[in-house]
């Protein structure tokens, strides 16, 4: 029987296997060429490659209008039903009750299945007082939160909202990333690592399954940002037992957000 | 499919990181593993200390290895580190040595043709290739190298998933710039630039012992090109700048 690497390095589609893109996007950007953003152009490659499904949130949330973005999402995930799911992004520089309100009526949708946040690119930190309700609502609800931060912006909140699942967005990206990240979930059970990126470090996911155990970690790519192929080759060519990768290519995803029944 | 790898190191770095190997030994052993036939190697001492003392330590580490092609780092000539261009050129000619890397940045020294111009003429003259790290240049410089020297074989080494807007110009007016796809990752990158310009232009690269391999690999046989294109991205675009095809 042929190896993971074997399959990926013959560009054997995985369509046998549990591939799920933990760390999704979708539309156009401001500051470099998307080549195709759009929901078709995603499936298109997520078909070519054998991924399943993918849980996304919109260049637009993470970027000026976290509602628009929001909308694309939505309006994806209804075109793609069991293929693309949702993180309601949330904005913090934008009023606590608007806040609420799009936690509210984006989980009523039953199409979204975390709460994304971007400190980086609203330039608010993690821990800051205006996240409380989405991480309250996390906890309450049970859910993922991915959070592209700096890791120690995220002690307190996971401490706090035990029942929240914090997913540490590019946490092998850099091996001080991979330290901290790997710190931070040996200290707390509710935390995961994504390893969504694209300098894919030579060993560097390893390090990370003999830090943490391959159960903690995810498959993400930044598809559209990022093409999802090299992710997949980094996954497949790692010096890992194949349970492992089939573990972080999928199996961790499925139990993480509740999966079951639930992808096409 | 034939995968010829055009950018290796090997050596000891300043700076490895964890689980970095850096014997030629264990860039073969990791070179076979992932299913790649040869690559291209430059010795680390080449870029961190000095390009003639690591460029006769890549000669020592590689002997024997017929896999292993060397890759010379040179610079100007002006302060005497290294010979004259068409010395120089005879020089790698007895070596074996077909390709060459620049680190204009980490060496300190200008592209620009009162600088380099001698160079690089030298190297053009030899259909020589010249591989530059996106990080030691700037869209400029490549700008002015590929129109000051048309028959000059130039790669850019690890230009990301951001260059589209800057690279995509200079694909056009160029003939004679490449682009090596390590982290070249935007979504369908590869095809689309194939589509654009020929798959003709893009080069399989690793960067090992820094990145895996695994994911440029994927990166091509996913790609939505022909069985025809994904062998000239893996190798055969390399044999026909090193003279083999």
């Amino acid at each position: 029987m042929a190896t993971l690497l074997e399959r990926v390095r013959a560009g054997e589609t995985l369509n046998d296997l549990l591939v799920i893109d933990a760390h999704g996007h979708m539309g156009r950007w401001f500051n470099f060429h998307v080549p195709d953003g759009t929901a078709a152009g995603m499936i298109r490659t997520m078909d070519r490659i054998g991924v399943r499904a993918i849980v996304s949130s919109g260049h637009a949330a993470i970027g000026p209008d976290y509602k628009l973005g929001n909308d694309d999402i939505e309006q994806g995930a209804r075109a793609y039903p069991g293929r693309i799911f949702g993180y309601i992004t949330v904005n913090p520089n934008y009023p606590e009750r608007e806040m609420r309100d799009e936690l509210e009526a984006r989980w009523a949708t039953g199409l979204f299945l975390g709460i994304k946040f971007h400190a980086d690119m609203h330039k608010y930190l993690s821990d800051g007082e205006r996240y409380v309700p989405a991480w309250e609502f996390a906890h309450e609800h049970g859910i993922p939160v991915l959070s592209h931060d700096t890791v120690g912006h995220f002690e307190e909140p996971v401490k706090k909202y035990t029942q929240a699942k914090l997913l540490i967005a590019h946490s092998i990206s850099s091996h001080e990333m991979l330290e901290a990240a790997t710190g931070l979930a040996l200290r707390h059970a509710n935390v995961y690592l994504d390893i969504c990126g694209s300098p894919l470090i030579y060993g560097a996911l390893e390090l990370a399954v003999e830090k943490v155990g391959a159960g903690r970690i995810l498959f993400g790519t930044d598809l559209p940002f990022i093409d999802p192929r090299p992710q997949v080759g980094r996954v497949a060519f790692a010096r890992i037992p194949e349970a492992d990768k089939l573990r972080i290519f999928g199996e961790n995803a499925m139990e993480l957000f509740a999966l079951a029944g639930k992808v096409a | 499919m034939d995968f010829f790898d055009c950018n290796c190191m090997t050596g000891r770095s300043g700076q490895p990181l964890p689980g970095q190997f850096h014997t030629a030994d264990d860039l073969e052993r990791e070179l076979d593993r992932c299913g790649i036939s040869r690559a291209l190697v430059f010795h680390a001492l080449a870029k961190e200390l000095d390009p003639a003392l690591g460029n006769a330590a890549l000669t020592r580490d590689l002997a024997g290895r017929e896999r292993l092609m060397p890759c010379w780092v040179v610079m100007p000539d002006h302060t005497g580190e290294m010979p004259p261009p068409d010395e120089l050129c005879d020089r790698m000619a007895q070596a074996g040595v077909r390709a060459v890397r620049l680190f204009p940045q980490m060496h300190s020294f200008s592209l620009s043709e009162w600088c380099s111009g001698e160079l690089l003429g030298a190297l053009e003259a030899r259909r020589v290739p010249v591989f530059i790290d996106h990080d030691q240049t700037n869209w400029d410089e490549v700008d002015r190298i590929c129109a000051a020297h048309p028959s000059l074989p130039l790669v850019l080494l690890r230009p990301n998933y951001r260059v589209h807007r800057s690279l995509y110009p200079l694909l056009e007016h160029h003939a004679n710039l490449h682009i090596e796809i390590g982290i070249y990752v935007a979504h369908n990158a590869i095809a689309d630039c194939a589509r654009r310009f020929g798959a003709e232009r893009m080069l399989f690269g690793s960067a090992l012992p820094h990145y895996t391999p695994g994911g440029p690999i994927a990166n091509i046989m996913y790609s939505e090109i022909s069985d025809a294109e994904k062998a000239l991205i893996a190798g055969g675009n390399l044999r026909r700048l090193l003279g083999e095809a």
